[in-house]
């Protein structure tokens, strides 16, 4: 499993760098701002860094699907597929490596933003506004303005939705590879296919809704989940990874 | 080397081998290649190649030590035996194809005093 | 028996690509696998490869269903160039090495640089002839027990392919199975043991090659023209 997911890794390392080198000049950017005092240039930069942010989390979390059917496309698919792996295996990488990209894409981003909001405080207000702030922060953690156990489930709830969009987009693209096999229109097949599988899922949790007892349930305050919402989800999830994975072992064609 | 494409290769390779000794480009007792190498030399594949010196070794025109590999028979007379037999082979084709043109026999001999080979001067 | 195909059948869309093909393959053997252009030749080699999915028939290995497992044993090269174009020569051996226990390392990083191969160029780099080295290199250099190789000759001028020939020649051992499809008949003719050909997705006939030269004298090529 490690191997695959390198090689998974490998295949998103130039989309990572587009995102690194990106992130790098609206650093320099901004410290430029800084060091010549035009807080213009450092409000752009932020601006940028912060749409950036969005973009590039919305990319990086369907860059799984995207590779995935890339993997399908081209020749280079007999690279993954001639291999003596379990199907299970093999989507099971693209998934974790999935996630991985994010967390390493994610993680560099905050860190180079915690690092310039510092370094800005740092420059402008001097040494004791930076402590100030800190002080401020760490407070504010300790006093809990912020609910931990909110922020988990919060957490939680986004990985969940967005493993049910990578599940999704995996079935998707195999179905639109096993009824298409080489044809131009695979592609758009495949978001066809996505929307259609997303819409019947949504259908099928309206009419779970409609069970007595799971209307009846408690919502967790802010975010309006319900225990049965978490286990529908975590259900289609596995349900959708197994067709996936059925559906390939038997009939995808590369 | 150059394959007639209708007979058998193993045959053909045969024949080469046995040139070679006749020639005394394969010498008496040598080691000659393994089948591996042989295969590649002559494009065949091993399972030919091991044929060939198996149909060689019935003949008597080599041996196998185990482990080590096949050589050439060394013994004198059969080489001599050998450049007869293919001697004659070829003696037979020659007078089959020119008695199918009509030669006799002794046109063939005449023929084949007058014979020049090229380069050779007319004198 | 090694392979065994039963009424192997895959569609593309309304055509037959492969069209109840049964055929069986023995150890130690080197087969050729002729016929024309889309005659079914590489798709019957991706489904025996697991790359594409029978649509109905069976495939057994060994005398078992052949499953993801079997890949392990079995070598399949496509004709195409198929490597990751973010590949340098050695990434090529350290992939095989990492997915394939049958590799040896030693092995291809000799091979490869007896083709005059450097192990830092780029394999998207590569010209044709030395691309369809590599990727013989790659797949010789495994100890497998069937070797599936689809047209190793194509788009290689004579010299390269005498070397090819050599390769495969050396590697098959008379313990391991090839199977070589190709189009050059006078190329292969002097060490395929069977010759399997393919028409319309059927099989329309094997030759044991040697037997047949006994039995009636004719040349790969004239069985060819005759049978298909």
């Amino acid at each position: 499993m490690g191997k695959l997911i390198k090689y998974e890794l490998r295949k998103q390392r130039t989309s990572r760098m587009v995102i690194f080198i990106a992130l790098a000049v609206a650093l320099v950017c901004f410290w430029a701002g800084i060091a010549f005092n035009s807080g213009g240039l450092a409000g752009i930069s932020i601006a940028a860094m912060m749409l950036g942010a969005v973009f590039v989390l919305f990319y990086t979390g369907i860059e799984g699907i995207l590779v995935f059917n890339r993997d399908l496309r081209t020749k280079q698919s007999y690279m993954l597929w001639m291999l003596p792996r379990s199907i299970w295996e093999i989507l099971g990488a693209k998934f974790i490596s999935a996630i991985l990209q994010m967390l390493i894409v994610f993680g560099v981003s905050c860190a180079a933003v915690a690092v310039s909001t510092a370094g800005a405080v740092l420059t402008i207000g001097g040494l004791s506004e930076f402590l100030e702030m800190i002080r401020t922060m760490s407070k504010s953690f300790v006093q809990g303005g912020l609910d931990w156990g909110d922020l988990i489930s919060m957490a939680f709830l986004m990985f969940l939705v967005w493993t049910l969009v990578i599940m999704t987009g995996f079935l998707a693209v195999i179905l639109a590879r096993t009824v298409l096999i080489k044809s131009r229109f695979v592609g758009l097949l495949a978001v066809l296919l996505f929307f259609v599988i997303d819409f019947a899922v949504a259908r099928v949790y309206d009419l779970m809704c409609m069970i007595p007892f799971v209307e009846a349930a408690n919502r967790v305050e802010a975010l309006g989940w319900s225990v049965w919402d978490v286990i529908y989800y975590v259900i289609v999830c596995l349900a959708l990874f197994g067709v996936s994975g059925v559906l390939a072992e038997k009939k995808l064609s590369v | 080397m150059e394959y007639n494409t209708g007979a058998p290769i193993y045959l053909q390779v045969i024949n080469e081998l046995k040139k070679k000794m006749v020639k005394g480009e394969l010498k008496p007792g040598e080691k000659m290649p393994s089948s591996r190498d042989l295969a590649v030399e002559y494009k065949v594949n091993q399972n030919t190649a091991a044929r060939i010196y198996r149909e060689m070794e019935m003949q008597g025109w080599c041996f196998t030590r185990r482990g080590i590999g096949t050589f050439v028979s060394e013994e004198e007379n059969m080489f001599q035996d050998l450049k007869k037999e293919m001697a004659s082979e070829l003696l037979k084709n020659f007078m089959h194809e020119m008695s199918g043109l009509g030669y006799k026999k002794d046109d063939i001999i005449n023929q084949i005093a007058d014979y020049k080979e090229d380069g050779e001067n007319d004198a | 028996m090694m392979l065994e195909c039963r009424e192997l059948t895959k569609w593309f869309g309304s055509k037959e690509a492969v069209a109840d093909l049964t055929l069986n393959l023995d150890k130690g053997k080197i087969y050729g696998l002729l016929g024309e252009n889309g005659s079914g030749k590489t798709t019957w080699m991706k489904m025996v490869a697991g790359l594409t999915k029978p649509g109905r028939g069976e495939i057994l290995y060994e005398g078992h269903p052949i499953g993801w497992r079997d890949k392990a044993k079995i070598a399949y090269m496509a004709t195409e160039p198929f490597f990751y174009d973010f590949m340098k020569v050695s990434d090529v051996g350290e992939y095989y090495e990492a997915f394939f226990e049958d590799f040896d390392r030693r092995k291809y990083t000799e091979t490869v640089s007896a083709m005059g191969l450097e192990p830092g160029m780029k394999v998207r780099n590569l010209s044709s002839g030395m691309s369809a080295k590599l990727k013989l290199a790659a797949t010789l250099s495994r100890n497998a027990e069937l070797y599936l190789l689809d047209e190793p000759l194509n788009g290689i001028d004579y010299k390269a392919r005498e070397e090819i020939i050599g390769l495969i020649l050396e590697e098959a051992n008379g313990e391991n199975t090839f199977v070589i499809s190709t189009h050059l008949l006078e190329e292969v003719e002097s060490f395929i043991e069977y010759a399997i050909f393919i028409k319309d997705g059927h099989l329309a006939d094997k030759v044991n090659l040697e037997s047949e030269r006994m039995k009636s004298g004719r040349s790969l090529t004239e069985l060819y023209t005759d049978i298909l």
